[in-house]
Order: C-alpha cells, then structure tokens, then sequence
C-alpha cells in the first residue's frame, strides 16, 4: 500500500515539474515589458527610468532564465504568482476569492450526472437490446453531440425570459445554481451512462455472477453486492476526471451564465492579454488534475485490495 | 470469465473450398452493412455536408460578409429562409461559410495532432527505454494541462485569432494521441514483417512510414473520427468565447457569440448555427460507433 502510494506520489510530482516549467514557460513569454506593464497597473503612468530599474531587479528580470525559473517556483510555494497586470491584485488572492464558485457549480454539477446516468446506464444494461437500452442510447448519442453554450443559451430562452421560473443569469444560490447545473451535466451524463452500460455489462458476463445467480441469491442482491461493486473502480476513475474537468473546463458556461468562477476570470484575462492570471490558470489546473488524480488513486487503493497488494 | 475458442472451420488446406460456390459459410457481410444503418446514414449526411461547404458558399444568392443595412434583423422569409443579422447579412450564407471554417478547422486539428502524435510515439518506441520513459512521463504531465488551458495562453501571448486556436489545440491534444499510437506502434515493432524489414536494411523511419504506418492506419482513423466530434465542439465552444474566429469571418461557434446578444428577441439567429453543430457532430459522432463496432465487434 505505501510502496503504491509513494509510486503514485513520485508520479504526481513529476506532473507538477512539467506544469511548472510550462508555466514558467509561458510567463518568460509574456510579450512587453513587464515590469512597466505592472508599474502602470499600479497607477503610474509612463514610470520614471529608476522606477523600471528598480521594477526590473525586484522581478529578477535582468538574471537568466534558469536562475528566474528557480526565483519563479521559489515565490510559487510561497503562493506568490505575482500580480495581475490590469488591476495589480495578487494573482493568488484572484484565484482564491473564485474558486469556491466553480467548485460549487463543478460538485453540484458532477453529483447530478451521477444521480441521472447511473441508474440509467445499469437500466440500460440490463435492458440491452429493447427499449430502455434504445432510449438511453439516443440521450447518449445527443447528450456528448449538442454545445453546452447552446444548450444554456435555449434554457435561459425557455425559463427565465419565457416562464420566468429561474433567474437568468447564475448566483452561488440554490436558484441560480440550477441551469449551469443541467448544462455541464448533460455533456457527462452522456459520458457515465455509457460507461455504467459497458461496465455492467462487462461485469454480467462475469462467471461469479452466475455462481451468484446459481446459489439462489435474489436477482436485487446480485445486482448490488456482486454486479454493482464491481463497477466502483471504473467510475472512480470517470469521476475524478469528470470532477476534474468541470473544476477547469466551466469557462464557457460560466460565460453565458455570469457565473463568478476561475473560468470566466482566466477568459476574460486572456482576452485582456493579463498573462500572470493566465498562467495562474494553468498553474491552477495542473494542480487541480494532479490533486484529483491523487485522491482518485487512493480511493481506488482502498477500494480495491488487488491494487494495494500489487 | 468465459473463454471463446475459435475452431477455424477450413483447418486442412485440402477441405478448403470457395465459400461463396458452396453456400456452407455465410458471406461476410459488406463493410456497409456492418456499419448499421445509422452509420451509413451519418455517412451520407456528412458527405451532403462536405458538398455544401464546399459548393454551397459561391451557388447561395448572397455573401456571407455583404451587409444590407435596409434589411437588418429580419424574420425568416422567402428571401432569407434564415433572417438576416444585425447587419442585415443573410444567415444562411453565413452559415454555409461556417461551415467551411467550422469543418477545416475541426479537420486541420485531426490531422495535426495525429501527424504530432504519430511523431512523439515513434520517437518513443525507436528510443531506448529512458527515451520511452521520458515521453510517457511528459504525455502524462501534458494530459493534466486541458485544451482551453493552452488556448488561452495562446491567445494571451500572440493575440486571440483562428491560427493561434488551431494551434494550441493541437500542441494540447497530442498526448491522447501519442499514447494510443504508442501502443500500437509496440505491437507491431515485434512483428515479422518489421523483422524481415530491418534483416533486409531498412531504415528506422522508413520502416515506420512504409510498413508500419499502413498498418496502423485502421484503428488510428477510428481515433481521429472518434475524436472529430469533440473537437469540433471545443473548437465552438472556444471561438464562442472570442479565442477563435474573430468577426466578421463566420464560423459556427463565433456566429453564436454574435448572436448571443440579441437572443431574446432574435432566438433563431443563435438556434440556426447550434442546429448545425449538433447534427454534424452527433453524425460524426455516430459515425465513429458505428467504425469502432466494425473494427472491434465486442464492444457493441
């Protein structure tokens, strides 16, 4: 298990030393001057020669690459990634005053493609060949084939500015979390009803379900001590990475939404060419997946005994 | 788990009889008719598809860019089947130069990421071990950076434009391709025909153009037409946010966002452009089942 664990660490650690150069590599290109760039955010204007100067030397900008790369992740562990060229607030403060929106929106959003595909996706399976099989395979094929924006922009059309039920543009309350709620889920819905499918069918073609099967145990017992555990793992795996994805994929119903979340924030960043926050999304989002493949692996570890012990 | 033994049926060369004279064996059926009626269907509708991108633009009376300021925003009529936008330019001919944009883009990407894929993965199977080990490590740290990730970065950097999108979308996707590719190419490194190939001299990358790339050819269109759909999604999704296409050149995802503001009042300006995204994508994406239950028949 701790042979497994620290594997899996060393792992996720050499993802961070990518993402980091990546990063890094991204922030060095940053077209202009920086340092009057950031002395103008501040609030001054056209900054004196020994201002820059002095700029320049505090953002190392003058040392080479590699010596700034090591400054660079030195101030990144102290959750320093400098400040945003427009409004001069640090980048971190940024990202953590947003974040809690679009974790919300991705948790509330994850647990309902949850709620919907895995009842149909095991329906479906045990269904396979008539008509519920049928019908869960037309929401499949729709579900991964229509845009989310679009989806979003026709619910808006229909329950705000029609019924006048939800409000149009999202909030972080129970109302306003509804539509951008059903707009991600639809694309994942897709995603974990036909896995649920093929993985419970896999699993139904499995000899100890027949033993299961052959002992007398009811037809409801096998489908949840014996078929359903099975399935645990697969999903695990989906789920983190579903998570994973709505945590740094919400940008662009976020944008139709007005939703207050880090999506929005690193659109509206990059089409202000404000680099440091840009780079703080890509900091954020390997962060994000490395963390989520973590706890992933471990919560398959724990679930699984075969994988402890390999 | 159950185990199927294949009997091969015309084990002995002396039993072996044409099948289709004798009537004993069914005939295999036709690559069609494997494909279900769905994928033909998704076959005919894309190509109809590709023939009004293509002709479609220059046979429409009106230009996608030609703005009537005596007709703005009107209702679908005779004139315009579709309405006309806030320029009073006909949509309908916007969308069918959408179309061009929206399918050379989506195509553009494909083939980019697998000709890089291709690349990384050979590199990684004709290099030693630690070659191998590196670029699986950097396929997997690339998997954790999505592709809106680098878009955005992109778009930071050089400025937001449909080359730059096209770009980052490719530099993002390579890793799921690399990996796939990756397998396969291992699997064919052992077999005989790359053997006799090196016995007779052949060079690395002659080895992998001319024999091992045919091979492979199969399964790694199955990949790219799997993955046509989604990119064609993440392609209008990012030029609705303004990274891609940049007005007044439409395209499917950038029509939206122009679109976008007058919803309310104008809803089919926005309905007509998704319409079309939907139905290319769940064609192709039907299209791509129906190919994978043709490669792999266990799956369906």
């Amino acid at each position: 298990m701790l042979h497994y664990l620290a594997q899996r660490l060393v792992g996720a650690l050499s993802v961070l030393f990518v993402v980091s150069v990546v990063s890094f590599g991204l922030y060095a290109l940053t077209p202009g001057d920086p340092a009057v760039v950031l002395l103008e955010a501040s609030g001054i204007h056209s900054p004196p020669r020994e201002a820059v100067e002095a700029k320049r030397a505090e953002l190392h900008l003058g040392d080479p690459l590699p010596v700034q790369y090591l400054s660079w992740v030195a101030g990144a562990l102290h959750g320093d990634f400098g400040r945003s060229f427009r409004s001069y607030t640090p980048v971190t403060d940024l990202y953590l005053s947003r974040i809690g929106a679009t974790a919300l929106l991705a948790a509330v959003s994850t647990l309902l493609s949850v709620l919907v595909a895995l009842p149909l996706g095991v329906l479906a399976a045990y269904q396979r060949g008539r008509i519920a099989d049928r019908i869960a395979q037309i929401i499949v094929a729709l579900g991964g084939s229509v845009p989310g924006f679009w989806i979003g922009l026709l619910l808006i059309l229909l329950f705000a500015v029609q019924l006048h039920l939800l409000p149009a543009f999202g909030s972080p309350t129970p109302q306003g979390i509804v539509l951008p709620a059903i707009v991600l889920a639809v694309a994942n819905i897709a995603v974990l009803t036909r896995l649920t499918r093929a993985s419970v069918l896999d699993v139904l073609g499995q000899e100890f379900v027949t033993v299961a099967r052959a002992k007398g145990l009811a037809e409801r017992a096998v489908t949840v001590r014996h078929v359903l555990r099975n399935t645990y793992v697969p999903m695990l795996t989906v789920l983190g990475l579903v998570f994973a994805n709505l945590m740094v994929g919400t940008a662009v119903v976020e944008y139709v939404f007005a939703w207050p979340g880090i999506g929005r924030l690193a659109v509206d960043s990059a089409l202000l060419r404000d680099q440091p926050v840009v780079v703080g999304f890509t900091v954020a989002a390997g962060l994000i997946f490395t963390v989520m493949n973590l706890l992933v692996d471990v919560g398959i570890a724990a679930l699984d005994p075969r994988v402890r012990s390999a | 788990m159950s185990v199927a033994i294949r009997i091969p049926v015309f084990a002995h060369p002396r039993l072996q009889v044409e099948p289709r004279e004798t009537g004993l064996v069914p005939r295999r059926p036709s690559p069609w008719r494997r494909l279900g009626w769905t994928g033909a269907g998704a076959v005919a509708f894309l190509l109809l598809l590709v023939v009004v991108a293509i002709a479609g633009p220059s046979a429409w009376g009106w230009g996608a860019l030609d703005q009537h300021m005596d007709a703005l925003l009107q209702e679908p009529s005779i004139t315009h089947p579709l309405g006309t936008d806030e320029f009073g330019r006909d949509i309908l001919a916007r969308l069918l130069m959408g179309a061009r944009w929206s399918l050379a883009g989506a195509a553009i990407i494909c083939a980019g990421t697998s000709a890089l894929g291709f690349f990384i993965a050979a590199l990684a199977v004709m290099g030693d071990r630690r070659v191998d080990a590196t670029i699986g490590r950097a396929i997997e740290a690339m998997m954790a950076l999505p592709g809106l990730v680098t878009a955005l970065a992109f778009a930071s950097i050089l400025g937001a434009s449909f080359v730059n999108l096209l770009f980052a979308l490719i530099v993002t996707s390579w890793p799921w391709y690399a990996r796939t590719y990756r397998a396969l190419l291992l699997r064919e490194r052992s077999a005989l025909y790359v053997e006799s190939a090196i016995a007779a001299g052949a060079g690395h990358w002659r080895i992998l153009l001319r024999h091992a790339l045919p091979n492979i050819v199969g399964p790694a269109a199955v990949l790219a037409t799997a993955n046509f759909g989604a990119v064609i999604l993440n392609l209008a999704g990012l030029s609705f946010l303004g990274l891609g296409m940049q007005p007044p050149t439409p395209e499917w995802g950038e029509m939206i966002n122009e679109a976008a503001r007058y919803f309310q009042d104008y809803p089919w300006q926005m309905i007509a452009p998704g319409m079309c995204i939907a139905a290319t994508v769940l064609a192709i994406n039907l299209l791509g089942d129906g190919l994978r239950d043709v490669a792999d028949p266990r799956t369906r």
